[in-house]
């Protein structure tokens, strides 16, 4: 009989509806979970289990009087350390941010307990959801990165002790801890999730987005977080979300499917691909043409790769102007790489900042001509598999582009190497049609033979 | 030339260091990475962009 904690976020959430399972219940197996396997993955920071427990104890007594508060009701995720909680701890994975308890949570946080989740505790980040690690393991081999900066999500939901989890990504820390663990990950257009009492890596690229073990969880988890936001002007303009209602209908998934064409960029995301990777990505390639899409090269516009430099450009003044407070007096406690990029920021003239800046409304607006020619675009998730070690998360080369940019862009799986090690597929859409990514992942993942499998713990 | 800007023009940069009130332990040269830094700004320079060209980032106004 399967545990309780290995349901998915939507199984879970459905026995709960039905009163085949109760929040309690559920609660009881994800912490059982937890206790076997994290000693041995390290993906929480802190693990709050008095709250979770007096929490289910009320969604129990609420669902037995047929109170059910959202799709969520019962479900207990994790949320990355960088998140504000209210009463909580948020260290940011740094020594500098120890002590430092939210009067308030992040609004993303505030709409996952609206929708009746527990939250299960905080999952390390990289420092300051940066470049320095965290000691979270890949579950699928303890000697490898779990990727980052959003580790102990990836880590966690990959590894059965959550059901889902909320990251962040500035350059690729959703899809490559993503695709390194074996789960969905999902980096929404910029404005759809609200950076609100999210700790700032970047402000012009930061994306909070969900992480999940199945593409349906990931829609379900979006629902719930996305949305305008008087507290962040960046969503105010956005549009209402509605996806997880079209992915329950796997007929009308592979009807979606049928006429998107996909376009696969004629460059960069070739360079330094792993030959492993690549024969798991021109095999998801062809499974797309067999789920009918139509599959054809694009030409990708020619100041893409100009874009990416602008991109670390950009990321590296507005790292440097967040911390440049802390920095004056606590310089001596930052990593070596996050301590790089901040003096390296110092250093970039104003107008180069700017010209970066121009350069990114320019690469905007060729991209969405490019998807005007094909309905997404599919890449390699990630260069290859998760890197042996734990001192560097992996590159980011692949995401970058599209939290650049700010285009929706979701990692799923599409295979393992012959070691056992996952690989993922990213597909982007554009902007605020995350609803047409996420059909075509979902008719993709009820296909793919390894969707369901664990890693072994 | 040097390529590190904190030896290449040491007065300019101990004076943004200074009107930045950073300490003078701080300011470390980083002198690889300020090779990348460097190439970076000569590629996003050396690209053609119209002048009138709006920055990303720019105010998002909602009528409220």
């Amino acid at each position: 009989m399967t545990e309780p904690y290995d349901l998915s976020l939507c199984e879970a959430a459905e026995a709960i509806r039905q009163k085949r399972l109760s929040p309690a219940e559920l609660l009881d197996s994800t912490l059982g979970r937890i206790e076997r396997v994290e000693p041995r993955v390290l993906a929480w920071a802190r693990i709050c289990s008095e709250d979770a427990r007096r929490e289910a104890r009320r969604l129990t007594d609420l669902q037995a009087h047929g109170t059910i508060l959202g799709p969520l009701h019962g479900i207990p995720v994790g949320v990355k350390d960088i998140y504000y909680t209210e009463g909580v701890e948020t260290r940011c994975g740094s020594p500098i941010m120890a002590g430092f308890v939210p009067t308030e949570d992040a609004t993303a946080v505030v709409r996952l307990r609206r929708a009746g989740a527990i939250v299960l505790g905080k999952t390390h980040t990289t420092e300051f959801a940066c470049l320095d690690p965290s000691p979270t393991r890949n579950p699928w081999a303890l000697d490898h990165t779990p990727g980052g900066s959003s580790s102990g999500s990836a880590g966690a939901v990959a590894a059965r002790m959550c059901h889902g989890a909320l990251g962040s990504q500035t350059s690729g820390s959703i899809i490559r801890p993503a695709a390194f663990c074996g789960i969905v990950g999902l980096k929404p257009t910029f404005g759809r999730v609200s950076r609100h009492g999210v700790h700032p890596l970047a402000w012009t690229l930061d994306h909070p987005g969900p992480m999940a073990r199945t593409v349906s969880d990931a829609a379900v988890l979006l629902d719930v977080v996305a949305g305008p936001d008087p507290k962040d002007p960046a969503t105010l303009s956005t549009p209402e979300p509605k996806h997880a209602g079209a992915l329950d209908d796997p007929k009308a998934q592979a009807e979606t499917a049928r006429r998107l064409r996909v376009g696969i960029p004629d460059r960069y995301f070739t360079e330094g691909l792993d030959p492993e990777a690549g024969r798991a990505f021109s095999a998801a390639v062809y499974g797309l043409g067999r789920l009918g899409c139509r599959v054809q090269q694009v030409r990708l516009p020619a100041l893409f790769e100009a874009g990416m430099e602008a991109h670390e450009l950009i990321f590296s003044v507005e790292v440097a102007a967040v911390h440049i407070e802390t920095y004056r007096t606590r310089a001596h406690e930052y990593g070596p790489k996050l301590r790089a990029l901040i003096e390296t920021g110092l250093q970039v003239p104003g107008p180069t900042y700017v010209r970066a800046q121009q350069l990114r409304t320019v690469l905007i607006g060729a991209m969405r001509d490019l998807l005007d020619e094909v309905d997404m675009l599919a890449t390699p998730a990630t260069l290859g598999p998760a890197p042996e070690g734990l001192a560097s998360t992996g590159s980011p080369v692949y995401n970058r582009p599209f939290s650049f940019i700010g285009f929706p862009s979701l990692g799923l799986p599409c295979g393992f190497t012959v070691k056992g090690l996952p690989l993922g597929l990213q597909l982007v859409g554009r902007p605020f049609d995350e609803r047409t990514i996420l059909s075509l992942a979902a008719a993709y993942e009820a296909e793919a033979p390894w969707t369901g499998e664990a890693p072994p713990l | 030339m040097d390529e590190s800007p904190t030896g290449s023009e040491p007065s300019l940069v101990a004076l943004v260091r200074a009107l930045l009130n950073l300490p003078a332990e701080t300011g470390e040269r980083f002198a690889d990475e300020w090779k990348i830094v460097r190439r970076r700004i000569e590629i996003v320079h050396g690209a053609s962009i119209p002048r009138e060209t709006e920055p990303a980032g720019a105010p998002r106004l909602a009528a409220r």
